[in-house]
């Protein structure tokens, strides 16, 4: 057996050689050298902090008590490796993306860089890994005991053990504060003890199998109870193990560290899905045989849990032993050191940098030094994690509540899990909604396991455990609402999440998350879809440059600042000094802080200097709105445009109709000029006759004034026309509509034109039918009707001439044609005719301006009805509307 | 061009192999078809569920092996 000394001396020496490793690692890290530090292997050694003093000492003797039981706690991991392209792999790329430092920022970050679910998770992971430390603690000074032959200390033995750790986890893990949190010296110490562990366990395996027994037949055969391998163990507790040891593998603060922090190269990941599963299958491989030789070859009072020490120790392998002890010493510091750096990492980041955040007020560019501040922070956090830990082994230390510690840290970190699953494939998932079914969860689990597990000696009193509170057996912590399960393990593992994940749906679906939240949610669940060209979308802040490079500096330091700056500026295409304080700057500024002080206070700092961003719901929606707005306005000017083009064409019309109609008012007054001249010519010339001629014939005197008379006349005439033109245009003509008899107006009208017909020869066609009483003013319908006969004569001329006067009623409406057989209007000429000054062909009959037609339209429509030119007649064929006379009508 | 087109194939079923891993462990390690191999049965002088666990267990890890080499061929993300 080796003595005290040696077991001392060789500790140290093993923890000099883990300082060394570490310090070169380091170095090298340094200097950009990693060679095999970043290569697969180191990490999947890494991951071996899964296997705890707990797993190390305690599977050897779950198996003597429990036979398989132990290797459900390697093959939870086993299924989470394996499904590692499921739920690993997005995790790590996440992280990578967002700068993760530990399982609370990647929750804050998800859930809208919440610092209220950082400090809850904090507080819980704290809560649920004190008594692990505490754990670890007692194996050590338990397996320092063993070798003591002297009466040491247990608790002075694990005061000096914690003080050893807490001085490496200061040195190693909080060297510098970086950028993404990784700690090469730390994880490759990790590895080297890994490989101890693994050594030391085979090494004692080995021997048990082929050293004291003769081979694996052999030491089978020796197992003292064959009810030990029965199917009993494949029970509800075996998948609830199976259950809660895959989910400690994303979920312990621990492995989140050195899985998905510490990953450097997302391919490692595919190395570790088969070669972690196979360390511990390798672990586990020689569990049972050592227990089977445990209890075979030791007393019956011996600890199961110490017989990785014991066996070889009973065998006389004293350097074996020493191997042993090496294996479980680096189990359980290699533990304790990784759990350390991350718990301090989260309390620092998510409970003091709040704080202090919050207490400091001023601007965090002029406060003191963040990074000192940072750095000590952690190094605070450490100690007092580890004193921790150490006070919670002093209060229970030996107790049978420390054994079972390791399964109930499973189930409160498990809490987190739906969390996590919900943060990674769920964008519904709230942070209201998490931070209930987190707090939810881990109530249920501290009054179900916890608690109780005291027996009660905290909190619950024994008899409240066995009749629930105030006798509500309803209440019983280990029997839920009258559920009964065999094991309280299985109870509270059903309750616990149950509540947690009924919580975390219900509470999700009912709450509103913010817009913040809503970013992250996308960039967390589609991260495989956005990776590859980062979106668009950035909060807007205004930061200046120099603000932001300042506090890049106080935490990042000068030099990774400066590089990070350089960097950008050039991306940006500046040669020289500070790049544009983009939104893209302030976003990976804030993410590098993240990766250092956590998402949450990064996101703080950032928005101190910067405001906070922009995107809000509203705001989405405000530029919702604008689009909206914008093609609103776009449909609106289209429109006013189309109105505009028709305005245009309508305008362009109207100016064509007014250059005709100045072209038609020229064409008048050369023609109303020469209408007038002629008969003043010859009213003026036969005057002058008459003025100058004292030798004229009275005859031919008094024949030369009939003419001046009748020019005279013919003048009136034409002033008259104009006159009655204007007045009936202007509507102010005096027309009154009385009953007239029509017959009696066409015979007036015939017997007023008959002359002019019988001079050209016209035939006159006309049978009057009964009369018709129409409404009409007498003068002014014959005026009409005398017109449209005498132009049928003038222009009619027909071979031979004839005109057609027909009657006809339609109800209310009577129509007079009259039409001759002429050659017709041409229908370029048909609107002209009612025109003002208008003569077709410029054909000039002596007493008329062009006025008749115009003149009988203007008064056809005073009375009501129309005169029209019927377009299909062989020659022109008018058309006078009256109104039939109606008692009624002319009342009103 | 056939097997240009096989490519996406192939690495559609190495997707699927990849999610249904694990799911398919996990089958054959519960309780239902679990327990089948707890019987007093010795394979060689060891009992049969030691055998089959870890027996099973390194078929796992070699099928995890195969299909991690596959996953990480240059192209495949």
């Amino acid at each position: 057996m080796p003595s005290w000394n040696t077991i001392v001396i060789t500790s140290l020496l093993y923890v000099a050689l883990l300082f060394c490793v570490a310090f070169w690692a380091e170095q090298r890290a340094k200097r950009g050298q990693f060679g095999w530090i970043r290569t697969p292997w180191v990490y999947t050694l890494s991951l071996s902090v899964y296997c705890t003093a707990w797993t190390y000492y305690g599977g050897v003797g779950s198996a003597a008590r429990s036979g398989l039981e132990f290797a459900a706690i390697y093959l939870g991991p086993t299924l989470t490796f394996l499904g590692w392209w499921l739920v690993l792999r997005k995790l790590v790329r996440i992280s990578n993306e967002q700068r993760t430092t530990s399982v609370a920022d990647l929750l804050s970050s998800r859930y809208g860089k919440s610092t209220s679910i950082g400090v809850v998770v904090t507080l819980i992971a704290v809560l649920a890994s004190t008594p692990y430390i505490a754990l670890q603690l007692q194996s050590l000074s338990l397996s320092f005991a063993l070798f003591s032959d002297v009466g040491t200390q247990p608790a002075q033995t694990a005061f000096w053990i914690a003080c050893g750790l807490a001085a490496f986890t200061i040195l190693f893990g909080t060297r510098h504060v970086d950028a993404n949190e990784q700690h090469y010296g730390v994880v490759t110490a990790i590895a080297l003890e890994a490989v101890v562990k693994l050594v030391a366990l085979t090494s004692v395996g080995l021997f048990v199998v082929f050293g004291i027994a003769d081979g694996p037949t052999d030491i089978f055969a020796r197992m003292p109870d064959p009810e030990l391998l029965s199917a009993e163990v494949f029970g509800p507790r075996w998948v609830t193990l199976l259950f809660l040891s895959a989910t400690a593998v994303i979920c312990l603060p621990r492995m989140f560290q050195v899985a998905v922090v510490e990953n450097v190269d997302e391919r490692h990941l595919a190395t570790a899905s088969w070669a972690f599963p196979f360390y511990v299958f390798l672990i586990s491989l020689f569990v049972l045989p050592i227990a089977i030789a445990g209890m075979t070859g030791l007393p019956s009072d011996a600890n199961p849990d110490l017989y990785v020490l014991t066996v070889p120790l009973g065998a006389g392998n004293g350097s074996l032993a020493l191997l042993a002890f090496l294996g479980g010493f680096s189990a359980a510091t290699s533990m304790v050191i990784v759990a350390a750096i991350a718990l301090s990492t989260m309390v620092s980041n998510h409970i003091i940098m709040p704080l202090w955040l919050r207490s400091a007020k001023k601007s965090p560019t002029a406060s003191g030094d963040v990074r000192h501040m940072l750095l000590f922070s952690r190094r605070a956090s450490i100690i007092g994690i580890l004193a921790l830990g150490y006070i919670y082994f002093r209060f229970t230390g030996g107790s049978t509540a420390l054994a079972s510690i390791g399964l109930i840290a499973f189930l409160g970190v498990a809490q987190l899990l739906p969390s996590i699953i919900g943060a990674l494939y769920w964008r519904g998932a709230t942070r209201t909604g998490a931070i209930t079914a987190v707090i939810a969860g881990f109530a249920v689990w501290a009054y179900t396991l916890f608690i109780p597990s005291f027996d009660g000696a905290f909190l619950l009193p024994p008899e409240v455990i066995s009749n629930g509170p105030w006798g509500i057996s309803l209440l019983r912590p280990q029997q839920l609402f009258g559920s009964e399960f065999a094991d309280p393990l299985v109870h509270a593992t059903v309750w616990s999440m149950t509540v947690n994940i009924t919580a975390l749906v219900a509470v999700s679906l009912l709450s509103q998350p913010s817009a913040l939240e809503q970013l992250q949610a996308k960039l967390f669940v589609d991260v495989f879809n956005i990776t590859a060209d980062r979106p668009a979308i950035a909060l807007q802040r205004a930061a200046k440059s120099e603000d932001l490079f300042e506090l890049a500096q106080r935490i990042l330091g000068r030099e990774t600042s400066w590089r990070m700056f350089t960097d950008i500026a050039r991306s940006q295409g500046k040669h020289s000094g500070l790049p544009d304080p983009t939104a893209e700057l302030t976003e990976r500024l804030e993410r590098a802080l993240a990766g250092a002080i956590g998402s949450a206070s990064a996101h703080a700092m950032v928005s101190q200097i910067g405001g906070h961003g922009t995107v809000s719901v509203s705001e989405l929606m405000r530029m919702a709105d604008e689009t909206a707005q914008i093609i609103e306005y776009s449909n609106r000017i289209e429109e006013k445009s189309r109105e505009l083009q028709e305005t245009a064409s309508q305008l362009r019309h109207a100016n064509a109709r007014l250059h005709e109609i100045a072209e038609q008012k020229d064409a008048f007054l050369s023609q109303i000029s020469h209408e007038l001249r002629t008969p003043m010519t010859s009213v003026r010339s036969f005057a002058e006759i008459l003025r100058d001629g004292d030798d004229l014939e009275p005859e031919q005197a008094r024949r030369f004034v009939s003419i001046i008379h009748e020019e005279a006349q013919r003048l009136t005439r034409l002033l008259d026309e104009i006159l009655d033109v204007s007045v009936l245009e202007n509507g102010k003509a005096q027309i009154e509509k009385v009953p007239v008899s029509l017959n009696a107006s066409i015979e007036q009208a015939l017997a007023a034109t008959e002359p002019l017909m019988r001079r050209a020869g016209v035939q006159l066609i006309h049978a009057s039918g009964p009369d018709i009483t129409v409404s009409a003013d007498r003068d002014r319908l014959a005026q009409v009707l005398i017109n449209v006969l005498s132009n049928a004569v003038k222009y009619g001329r027909g071979q031979p001439p004839a005109i057609i006067v027909q009657v006809s009623r339609d109800r209310d409406q009577v129509q007079v044609t009259v039409a001759d057989n002429g050659p017709g209007i041409a229908p370029d000429d048909q609107e002209k005719v009612f025109e003002k000054f208008t003569r077709l062909q410029h054909q000039t009959l002596a007493g008329s301006a062009g006025l008749g037609l115009p003149i009988s339209r203007e008064i056809m429509r005073n009375l009501d009805g129309d005169l029209t030119l019927d377009p299909n007649g062989p020659g022109a064929s008018f058309r006078i509307t009256l109104k039939t006379y109606d008692e009624n009508n002319h009342t009103l | 061009m056939s097997q240009q087109e096989d490519i996406p194939r192939a690495r559609k079923r190495r997707y699927d192999g990849a999610v249904i891993l694990p799911i398919f462990a996990a089958f054959l390690i519960l309780p239902p078809f679990i327990k089948l191999f707890a019987a007093p049965v010795t394979v060689f002088g060891v009992p049969l569920i030691v055998v089959w666990l870890f027996g099973l267990w390194l078929a796992l890890i070699i099928i995890a092996r195969h299909l991690a080499h596959l996953l990480t061929q240059p192209g495949d993300e």
